[in-house]
């Protein structure tokens, strides 16, 4: 018998009632969900702001970057890259794939209201990884991508097929781990700053 | 072991100055945030009750949803393995890594990992893990056991620390300055980062397994887990039969419970969800491999320690848990600590060698109070000292006289004699000892070493019970 055999079989073999299988929760909606998620990512140290078009996002992330007192310069998902970066005066970086990087500026496809959290998938072989490897994060998410709650969030995004990871991101990294300190910035990004979009 | 290595570790923790200021920033820190995070939602005993129900389905139900979740993991793309006991799962770990050439691997907070001692055993087949979780990071780099399930480090000061980095991370100028927690937590980010980018294999927990998707759901706040995962070109799960659930809506309500318990957070900073291997057009690991693990967890489903399973690692149990807070984690001796760690350990290793553990409980019943899932946290050590008594472990002393207790409570009459007999011996000592007890015979010398006693004043609580009714 393999250990598969075994444990299964010793499984079976004590058999327990099953509770009936409890209802699924979803948060009760809200208005103004974009509202609701960027005072939930404020709270969690995170930031929001929102956008009159997506021709504003150079201009947006460059305003971010010098109000953080941060180089003007930012690697760019390729989806973006056909924005006037240089109007804004924002130095376009190659996207490296797996290499970290000071800031990046990529999409999230999707988040949840009820807790302020941004879904991404899979890493982009051609990078930036902005929620792995970058020190400051910031997503581009569509006003229509903030769903209600984590489990929306996941159906919007995965539609017929898992991508091999989904990465649920509240708020910038942090750990308590030294004196249970809050101190941000353990390994994801030390800054998050979200652009919704119309 | 000896049964007695708990009271002494307990003692020498309670002697420690260093731990007391550790563990007393523990208690306000965790209590107050679960407080608060409970405050702020409504639903959150609904969602407790839901989740104790999701958690108690899951072990029912758990050889089909294990199967289920075989079935789709697989045709995602995903190896899944069964290991028996904890020499299984290291030999299927050690195996892949030596097929696959992988010399170097980065590891996320695993407690799995930790109960199967795989670091020890990567090290003697020459592959090097090297832990990623902060707190793990810094116990590793000590040679310690974690202190508490969710943070490893929490009995080190930040001077601790400084200290170890400043022996382990020798290539740095030794002039830094890492006197604060901020420089502390970058050094470690930088000095890790190198591990994730150069690393060949990724080894992780999971925090459930999902069925109806193959998924596996892990959580962070540090981001470790996310990098641990996608980084490498191979990725290593090790996840206990536990943790199964059927679904995503299921998934989602434990998380939202969890969160709440452990860290009074609403949402855990960092969910990863896995299925299969990276396809096409997507970053991350080609290979990807899950060993399911026994290791004594069919038999304790099959005991009347069934519902320990139900257990979703939040750590509130050890936060509220008057012991833990005077002890820490090391006293108990084992991977877990605190009130669940008191009905794991026995299990792992063995209940002759870790007889105290069962009574390193006051039974005041907080544990059972904030379990999100509401595990019977003092009935599981009771039926523990049940099991110890049945077995004889208990000193022929002890033993003797609980037998005596009972023998008098079985009958109204001795009871009632034996108990005034009692009384008027603690009153005649309180008169000779000059109107408090200073010293008492057999176990009651176990309560006046530290402490008087009052002798017994006025009726006793039976006669005026009776005189109420």
């Amino acid at each position: 018998m393999t250990s598969r055999d075994t444990i299964l079989a010793r499984l079976r073999a004590a058999p327990h009632a099953a509770p009936a299988h409890p209802a699924p929760w979803r948060p009760a909606p809200v208005d103004d969900p974009a509202a609701q998620f960027t005072a939930r990512l404020t709270a969690v140290f995170g930031t929001a702001e929102r956008l009159g078009s997506p021709a504003d996002i150079p201009a947006a992330a460059a305003r971010y970057l010098a109000a953080q007192n941060l180089p003007l310069c930012a690697a760019i998902a390729a989806e973006f890259a056909a924005l006037d970066w240089e109007k804004a005066g924002l130095t376009p970086l190659p996207p490296p794939s797996k290499a970290s990087v000071s800031a990046a500026i990529a999409r999230a496809q999707a988040a949840s209201a009820e807790t302020g959290t941004l879904l991404l998938a899979s890493p982009d072989p051609e990078g930036p990884w902005p929620n792995l490897l970058a020190d400051t994060h910031i997503a581009v998410l569509s006003q229509a991508a903030i769903c209600a709650s984590f489990e929306d969030a996941v159906t919007r995004r995965a539609g017929n097929r898992l991508p091999r990871s989904l990465h649920a991101v509240t708020g910038p990294s942090r750990t308590g781990d030294i004196e249970q300190t809050l101190e941000l910035g353990a390994h994801g990004a030390v800054r998050l700053h979200v652009l919704i979009v119309p | 072991m000896t049964a007695l290595d708990f009271k002494s570790r307990a003692h020498a923790a309670m002697n420690d100055a260093k731990l007391a200021p550790a563990l007393k920033r523990m208690k306000s820190h965790f209590q107050t945030g679960r407080a608060m995070a409970a405050a702020r939602f409504p639903e959150f005993e609904m969602l407790r009750d839901r989740a104790a129900a999701i958690r108690r389905r899951s072990i029912a139900l758990m050889p089909d949803l294990l199967e289920r979740f075989e079935a789709n993991a697989t045709a995602a793309g995903m190896q899944v393995h069964w290991a028996a006991d904890a020499a299984e799962a290291c030999a299927i770990a050690a195996r892949i890594c030596r097929d696959n050439g992988v010399r170097r691997a980065i590891k996320s907070k695993s407690m799995a990992t930790e109960e199967i001692h795989l670091n020890a055993h990567l090290a003697r087949e020459g592959i090097e893990a090297i832990e990623t979780d902060l707190g793990e990071y810094i116990i590793q780099l000590r040679g310690e056991r974690p202190s508490h399930i969710i943070a490893p480090a929490i009995h080190l000061s930040k001077e601790d620390v400084a200290e170890t980095f400043r022996a382990a991370h020798g290539d740095l100028p030794p002039g830094r300055d890492i006197a604060e927690r901020t420089a502390l937590v970058k050094e470690a980010r930088v000095k890790l980062r190198e591990a994730f980018l150069t690393a060949d294999a990724g080894i992780t927990g999971a925090n459930m397994l999902i069925a109806e998707t193959g998924t596996i759901l892990l959580v962070s706040n540090e981001g470790n887990i996310d990098l641990t995962a996608t980084a490498p070109r191979l990725h290593i799960a090790i996840a206990g039969l536990d943790k199964i659930v059927e679904s995503w809506d299921d998934a989602g309500i434990v998380l939202r419970v969890l969160a709440r318990s452990a860290t009074g957070q609403d949402m855990s900073s960092y969910v990863t969800c896995l299925t299969g291997a990276a396809a096409e057009g997507e970053a991350g690991p080609r290979q990807s491999h899950i060993i399911l693990l026994d290791n004594g967890r069919s038999a304790m489903r099959a005991s009347n320690k069934a519902e320990m399973l139900a257990c979703i690692r939040c750590g509130a149990c050890l936060n509220h848990c008057p012991i833990y807070a005077a002890t820490g984690g090391h006293a108990y001796g084992g991977t877990y600590s605190g009130p669940m760690g008191a009905v794991l350990t026995p299990l792992f290793d063995g209940l002759r060698e870790n007889a105290d553990l069962p009574n390193a409980s006051t039974f005041c019943g907080r544990c059972q109070e904030v379990c999100p899932v509401r595990i019977p946290l003092p009935m599981l050590l009771r039926h523990w000292r049940e099991d110890a008594f049945a077995a004889g472990i208990p000193p022929r002393g002890e033993r003797w006289g609980l037998g005596l207790w009972r023998w008098a409570g079985r009958a109204n009459w001795r009871y009632r004699l034996a108990t005034r007999a009692a009384s008027l011996g603690l009153r005649l000592t309180g008169w000779w000892q000059r109107g408090t007890i200073r010293r008492l015979p057999l176990a009651g010398g176990n309560f006046t070493a530290t402490r008087d006693m009052t002798p017994p004043s006025g009726a006793s609580f039976q006669s005026r019970w009776k005189g109420q009714r």
